[in-house]
């Protein structure tokens, strides 16, 4: 059996008696075999000694069995990593951040313990998956929607701890902002409810957020501060009626006066789903696009002639490209726009939406029929499942080989630096990232255009293979680096990150002296004097261990 | 509530072929194939009521579909060659959620059955790690060129002869078959059942 570091074998061995006392032989693992499940599937150190393992596994029912597992571990001192679904693929999966720890597997945990129609709430544990919660309130005809993730087999708790977000309205697709109240077993093993649930029998926990005093449920989001148990979230109203539409530009150009008058639409709660950007005459297909082609294993072949000036286009000659799309009707740039609401309520909202776009010269719009909800089963069939919380398995096709991807990878690693919402960070981000995959050897992005996640500010969200050789690896971490630190130097920083680079991020987030670092390490030695809980995730160490830190960060 | 083994996929230490049989499983074979379990262990096993129950030879888990990529001609003359037989079989397109969410999320939260499948790599890598969760892994997997499809209906023969899924060859990766629109992609042939030893990764 593997120690964690710095622990010895006696001592873990105790511990490990603890923890089966606590829950049950049966659900503490400490096999190879059964902690092989606990590896990152696409973890970027595939091989290499620095691939981050579990030395053991626990598997918890109950808050009570939570906190005696926190408890042991603080006895013997060893580090504790909990997981909700561990599917956070891309992100880090279900291995901890500091090889070594104790992976506290939270499936189990799996009961949803209210869902209010009337308030359009929930209340759920952390094994609780997007498939689950929405078995749940179809079985029951509830008229609420659970807003989803791609994919959605992860722990609604999972993803909005680590900041996920999703496809409907503002206030929804932002998981961890859509959430009212927290329940969480502290590094010392106490129970602390946040928001209304500190009042002891309260009635509003899942109905008004902040409670009272300092809001302090931020801290346990991309954090080490505590394991949270439970936890509230809004659900959004299952509207009358779906409209998309799309507005079409032709001109490169057009980019600036598009950009302002979404954000003004988006920012005033006119269009209120996520709007969806494509660029025919570039190759850039929109999310819902990328999302139906990807079943399809045959592309469309497209015009020699269109490839041939998108090349010119990369060079900054324009106007060929743009000549092309008035000759044929291919759009420039495609903005999707969605609407949830009232039948009459979107249609206005739409016709107000083209009144803004019309300042555009040639603006095109393009209307889809308008859905109303529920779905019917023959609507299922084509349109985007997430943007009606309909959860999918859908994107996991990314990594399967098809007409468009002929080389699949082992898996990918995201690299995802928010941007602000204008076109001119969006033609500055693409020159300086196409740059930067130049000087770093990667294959250069031709145009990518961001996505609109989250309100007032642009992501990029671009996929790093992760592969099984371990040079190409090697040669995609230190890329993946550099591009931390040039993204920085230009004022995007990432939202999320894996383990694998969880420091490096957190070094760019380095405003007087790093301040903001400095203070989550007061509170994680204040909070967390053992140092038991996560060691080492969103570049959070103890004390004793940050020494190591700057050491391997040389 | 999910067991250990339903938890992790394991059990114990066994063959590859070592099922876990549930009460609610046995005796009903519906519209499944039934498969013949291993001889028993002497270690007992905990069941879903927490209770422990040791397994018997005569176990039987039956095969409750055959999954087949429809944007394959392999793989739908796979699912053909399924369904003459009587297995079956479930055409997919890529994505798995219809499956998931209509048949196998529902069935699967009642008890662990067994599902076989030749498909892209996307439908596995999803449903490997969906089974984990409800005491199942990959027992067997290869990637297949057009002749060796044949292999695998050699494979559907010996569901069909009920004799377990031990000692299955794993067919090493070869020559990727063409799918009928001219793109060249792998297909994979796998089986998904409660097993007693965790599969290499893949």
């Amino acid at each position: 059996m593997r120690t964690p570091p710095g622990v010895g074998s006696e001592a873990f061995a105790a511990a490990i008696a603890e923890f089966e006392q606590a829950v049950g032989k049966e659900w503490v693992f400490t096999s190879e075999e059964d902690l092989d499940l606990y590896r990152d599937d696409f973890s970027p150190f595939l091989g290499e000694p620095e691939e981050r393992w579990a030395a053991a596994a626990v598997a918890p029912t109950t808050v009570e069995e939570v906190q005696s597992i926190v408890r042991a571990a603080n006895r013997h001192q060893v580090p504790l990593y909990p997981i909700s679904t561990g599917r956070n693929l891309g992100y880090g999966g279900s291995a901890p951040a500091y090889s070594g720890c104790v992976v506290v597997d939270l499936k189990r945990m799996n009961r949803i313990l209210e869902v209010s129609e009337d308030n359009a709430s929930c209340l759920v544990e952390p094994g609780v998956s997007y498939f689950d919660l929405y078995r749940h309130i179809e079985e029951r005809g509830l008229k609420v929607w659970v807003d989803v993730p791609d994919p959605g087999w992860g722990s609604l708790v999972g993803n909005a701890l680590d900041r996920g977000g999703g496809y409907t309205r503002p206030q929804f697709r932002n998981h961890f902002d859509a959430h009212c109240g927290l329940e969480v077993v502290l590094p010392n093993g106490e129970l602390l409810r946040t928001g209304m649930g500190a009042l002891p029998g309260a009635k509003t926990w899942q109905q008004y957020k902040s409670g009272f005093g300092p809001w302090i449920d931020g801290l346990f989001s991309q954090s080490c501060y505590g394991i949270v148990t439970k936890m509230g979230f809004w659900l959004m109203p299952r509207p009358e009626a779906y409209l998309s539409a799309t507005v079409l530009a032709g001109r490169r150009d057009d980019l600036y006066a598009l950009v302002q008058a979404l954000n003004h639409l988006e920012n005033g709660g006119i269009t209120n789903g996520m709007p969806d950007l494509g660029s025919p005459l570039l190759g850039i297909q929109s999310i819902a696009e990328y999302a139906r082609s990807m079943q399809d294993l045959a592309q469309p072949a497209e015009d020699p002639e269109l490839l041939a000036l998108r090349e010119q286009a990369a060079t900054g000659a324009h106007e060929p490209l743009e000549a092309y799309g008035r000759r044929t009707g291919l759009a420039y740039w495609t903005f999707t726009l969605k609407f949830y609401g009232p039948a009459g309520v979107v249609r206005a909202q739409w016709e107000h939406s083209k009144e803004q776009f019309s300042i555009i010269p040639g603006v095109r719009f393009r209307e889809d029929p308008l859905i109303r909800l529920p779905l019917t089963e023959e609507q299922k069939l084509s349109v985007h499942w997430p943007d009606f919380g309909i959860p999918t398995l859908n994107m996991f096709s990314i990594g399967a080989r098809s007409m468009s991807n002929a080389n699949p990878t082992h898996g990918h690693m995201w690299f995802s630096p928010i941007i602000p919402r204008s076109a001119a960070a969006v033609f500055e981000a693409n020159e300086v990232f196409a740059a930067a995959a130049r000087e770093f050897d990667l294959p250069v992005l031709r145009f990518s255009l961001p996505s609109c996640y989250w309100e007032r500010a642009f992501i990029f969200i671009f996929g790093f293979p992760v592969t099984t050789d371990i040079k190409t690896n090697q040669k995609n971490r230190a890329a993946f680096h550099k591009l931390i630190d040039t993204a920085a130097a230009h004022g995007w920083g990432e939202y999320r990150t894996a383990p694998a680079f969880q420091d490096a991020v957190m070094s760019v987030y380095s405003f007087n002296h790093h301040a903001l670092l400095r203070f989550h390490e007061t509170v994680k030695d204040a909070i967390d004097p053992n140092g038991i809980l996560s060691p080492g995730r969103y570049g959070i160490w103890l004390r004793h261990l940050r020494a190591r830190r700057d050491r391997e960060a040389g | 509530m999910l067991t250990r083994r339903g938890f992790l996929g394991t059990g114990v230490a066994g063959s590859l072929a070592a099922f876990l049989i549930t009460p609610a499983v046995r005796g009903e074979a519906a519209s499944g194939v039934p498969i013949e379990a291993p001889a028993p262990a002497a270690e007992p096993v905990p069941q879903r009521s927490g209770t422990t129950r040791a397994r018997r030879a005569a176990d039987r888990v039956p095969l409750h579909a055959v999954l087949f990529d429809e944007r394959f001609a392999e793989a739908v003359r796979f699912g053909n060659e399924a369904r003459r037989r009587g297995l079956p079989a479930r055409g997919v397109r890529g994505d798995l959620t219809d499956f998931w969410l209509a048949e196998l999320h529902p069935l699967w939260r009642r008890q662990a059955r067994p599902i076989a499948g030749l498909t892209a790599y996307a439908a596995l890598f999803c449903l490997e790690r969906l089974a984990w969760d409800h005491r199942m892994r990959v027992v067997y997997h290869g990637a297949l060129a057009p002749l060796a499809v044949a292999d695998f209906a050699a494979l559907l023969a010996r569901i069909e002869s009920r004799r377990g899924w031990g000692g299955l060859p794993c067919a090493p990766p070869a020559a990727e078959p063409r799918s009928p629109a001219g793109c060249s992609a792998p297909l994979h042939a796998w089986v998904i059942a409660p097993a007693a030893r965790a599969p290499e990764r893949v």
